[in-house]
């Protein structure tokens, strides 16, 4: 069982950890300060319901992500209708090559050991930067899948969002990342 | 779904693998993006770099955890901290 410390040391101690995982999934400062703010203010009046099954951090955490899905329905009332065709830059638009990497985007070998990365904070500041250059709504998905490993039933739920349009998300999501870590560690 | 299509098509190719990751492919998915990895040495380095960045994302979030990457300003901790004492 866990108990809850003095809410006066929760800003301190897990102050920077939401707001970091808050601001990656909705991009600005403000709205995510705003998130933050609600998350703690819920937790504040709730704290008596809390009943010690997971820890302080993980019961915090889980306020978030309700405040994070009711930012994203409020912000995304429709479905936003993404095409696959919306993220052909990587890919040759028309011709005989249609559908084929365009050669600015070939995939190169990439010449930095993994093991280096794995062990390198400079690797994650990159990372979490070329996160923050993905639009917010595939950011978020993103983030849900790769990082939280929520299943894609949950995250069709949580965003709104069906299922084909989930794989076209996330399609593009690995396509930008990954050019972006290519362009900026890997290759760099 | 064209068969032709998808063995050619690059872009095609690299949405199946993502779809793959999740074990959600069909068979006939499956055995194009195999023929189309036979051929084409771009798409498996894709494929290839595709699934180590899985293994990355998973331990930047442990990583984020440790070590927030994003820190709250002074005056935005002052102001929530006047908010509990409100309540």
């Amino acid at each position: 069982m866990f108990a809850l410390s003095n809410p006066s040391e929760w800003i301190d101690r897990y102050g920077d950890y939401l707001f970091s995982n808050a601001l990656m999934k909705v991009g600005d400062k403000e709205s995510a300060e705003d998130i933050v703010q609600e998350t703690f203010l819920s937790a504040f009046k709730s704290r008596d319901s809390y009943k010690g099954l997971s820890s302080e951090k993980t019961w915090l955490t889980s306020i978030l992500k309700r405040k994070i899905v009711d930012y994203y329905r409020k912000k995304f009332p429709s479905t936003e209708v993404l095409t696959e065709k919306a993220d052909t830059h990587f890919f040759e638009n028309g011709g005989e090559l249609m559908g084929h990497w365009n050669p600015k985007f070939y995939p190169k070998e990439w010449s930095i050991e993994t093991n280096d990365s794995l062990n390198n904070k400079e690797f994650f500041n990159i990372l979490n930067q070329c996160i923050g250059k993905m639009p917010a709504n595939l950011a978020s998905v993103f983030v849900s899948k790769f990082m939280e490993e929520n299943n894609s039933e949950t995250i069709c739920k949580d965003f709104s969002i069906t299922p084909s349009n989930y794989w076209v998300i996330i399609h593009r999501a690995k396509l930008l990342i990954r050019d972006c870590l290519e362009k900026n560690w890997f290759d760099k | 779904m064209d068969f032709k299509d998808t063995f050619r098509a690059c872009h095609k190719a690299t949405f199946l693998m993502v779809k793959k990751e999740e074990g959600k492919l069909l068979l006939i998915e499956k055995v194009s993006l195999r023929a189309h990895l036979l051929n084409c040495s771009y798409c498996r380095i894709f494929y290839k770099q595709s699934l180590l960045l899985n293994k990355l994302f998973l331990l930047n979030h442990a990583h984020i955890s440790n070590k927030p990457p994003f820190i709250l300003g002074e005056d935005f901790k002052t102001k929530l901290n006047k908010l509990f004492k409100q309540h």
